[in-house]
């Protein structure tokens, strides 16, 4: 009788053991995302972001029947938002963003039927929006951009075409000059990021392939050099497991490394990577604790990261996360 | 008599049993409509500041919107005096607690504080 009761017992505990034993995998990967500042209502994807200093900028996007015009501002040290000025442009999804000498920029994009090639400034400290010379490489969307060293940069994206063409534009002349395009494949969807007066891109798709060269842009000779593929593409062994390759993915910089995040590539991904510009080398750390999802936002201050909005097929999210890259989650997810 | 008056006590009392409980589950459920389907609790305030008036939104005790100047238009301006801060604080709370888009327009903006525009106009 005792030894049917210990069976039973032992019975009813074998879930347990086995869930705690299944889902070791994640475990020793580093990083703890934690949900801050929930936004119920404000569900979008293919918004635009800039962040300067501790404040991340939120403006446009699709809601899934709108193309959206408001612009939020996200205190990273409050966790809390505040409605900026509407951006007066035409409302629009995919445009680009960067941030160039503390003042935002964003143009390009889509409104639903029309292919955009305005570009703005947003003057925080005025909050207070300016038209500036149209982008010249003409109108797109998915395209890229970064701000770098005083001056913004747009390039590659999609207009009925794949691009690769880059364009830099100088805010003291508000003048626009083509520079050498982005070497490798054409793309869209890609991702950038800046760290130490250098921009990066990777990701996209070009053609319905998903583009595995690495790009670092150097402002001051205003040239490309091409980085360590981010697939398994050589004989060595530091890419055996690289499983980076995807489009529409998001980035933010923390101490002097990026973390890449979220996106598609045929499913949609919630699995994170870390890359070392010193070493040019990928590591994988703790995947994104929300929903899987694409064509999401990022705010980065260079020491603190987050990932906002985005989407998953046809459900649009509304919320944000932030990385803590030195912990570890006990959690399974 | 003395028994069936027993009897009656008895179904009320028991009819009392099973309605109390229902009773509780309908208040309970009925508070959490009033809060939000998902139990939000949602609180406008509004706060003075050197040259006017903000609101904030607070969503289970912690501020979501912190609204020192007025949004949507291109200003930084504070809100005049606390009832226009109020005012444009219910829209973004009623819209909350509805699950729509909260953010405030610059027709709301122009609809809801049309003094103020006046007063922007002639400054």
């Amino acid at each position: 009788m005792t030894q049917k009761r210990l069976f039973l017992f032992l019975l009813a505990l074998l879930p347990l053991v086995m869930i705690s034993c299944g889902d070791d995998d994640d475990d020793d990967l580093i990083g703890k995302w934690y949900r801050v500042s929930d936004f119920d209502g404000l569900a979008r994807s293919d918004a635009s972001s800039f962040s300067i200093g501790n404040k991340g900028y939120l403006v446009c996007g699709f809601d899934g029947t709108n193309r959206l015009s408001d612009l939020w501002e996200y205190d990273m040290d409050r966790d809390t938002w505040t409605q900026k000025a509407n951006f007066p442009g035409t409302a629009r999804n995919s445009g680009v963003a960067m941030t160039v000498d503390g003042k935002g920029y964003f143009g390009t994009g889509y409104d639903g039927s029309n292919k955009l090639s305005d570009f703005w400034e947003y003057d925080p400290t005025a909050n207070s929006w300016t038209q500036k010379a149209d982008f010249p490489g003409g109108a797109r969307y998915d395209a890229v951009a970064f701000g770098v060293s005083g001056k913004g940069y747009i390039g590659c994206g999609y207009d009925g075409n794949y691009l690769k063409d880059f364009y830099a534009f100088n805010p003291g002349s508000n003048s626009w000059q083509q520079i050498v395009s982005i070497g490798g494949t054409k793309r869209r969807g890609a991702t950038s990021f800046v760290m130490n007066d250098k921009a990066y891109i990777c990701c996209g798709t070009n053609n319905g392939t998903y583009v595995d060269d690495f790009w670092m842009f150097d402002p001051s000779t205003e040239t490309w050099t091409q980085l360590r593929d981010i697939a398994d593409t050589s004989d060595e062994s530091y890419d055996d497991d690289y499983n980076i390759v995807r489009t529409n993915a998001s980035a933010f910089v923390i101490d002097g490394a990026v973390y890449l995040t979220c996106g598609e590539s045929g499913s949609i991904r919630s699995d994170t990577w870390k890359y070392y510009p010193a070493t040019d080398l990928w590591e994988n750390v703790a995947k994104f604790k929300g929903t899987a999802r694409t064509v999401a936002v990022s705010f980065s201050n260079g020491e603190r990261g987050f990932v906002a909005t985005g989407k998953s097929s046809t459900y649009r999210f509304d919320d944000i996360w932030e990385l803590h890259p030195y912990e570890y989650d006990d959690d399974d997810y | 008599m003395n028994t069936t008056m027993m009897i009656i006590k008895g179904r009320k009392a028991l009819w009392g049993l099973v309605l109390l409980p229902v009773l509780i589950l309908f208040l309970y459920f009925r508070h959490g409509d009033v809060g939000s389907p998902d139990g939000r609790q949602l609180e406008l305030q509004t706060f003075q500041l050197e040259d006017g008036w903000g609101y904030q939104i607070v969503m289970n005790k912690k501020v979501l919107i912190y609204q020192p100047s007025i949004p949507a238009i291109d200003t930084l301006r504070s809100f005049p005096d606390e009832a226009s801060a109020r005012k444009i604080g219910s829209l973004v709370l009623e819209r909350l607690k509805n699950n729509k888009d909260f953010s405030i327009t610059i027709g709301d903006i122009e609809h809801s504080l049309s003094d103020l525009e006046t007063n922007d106009n002639s400054t």
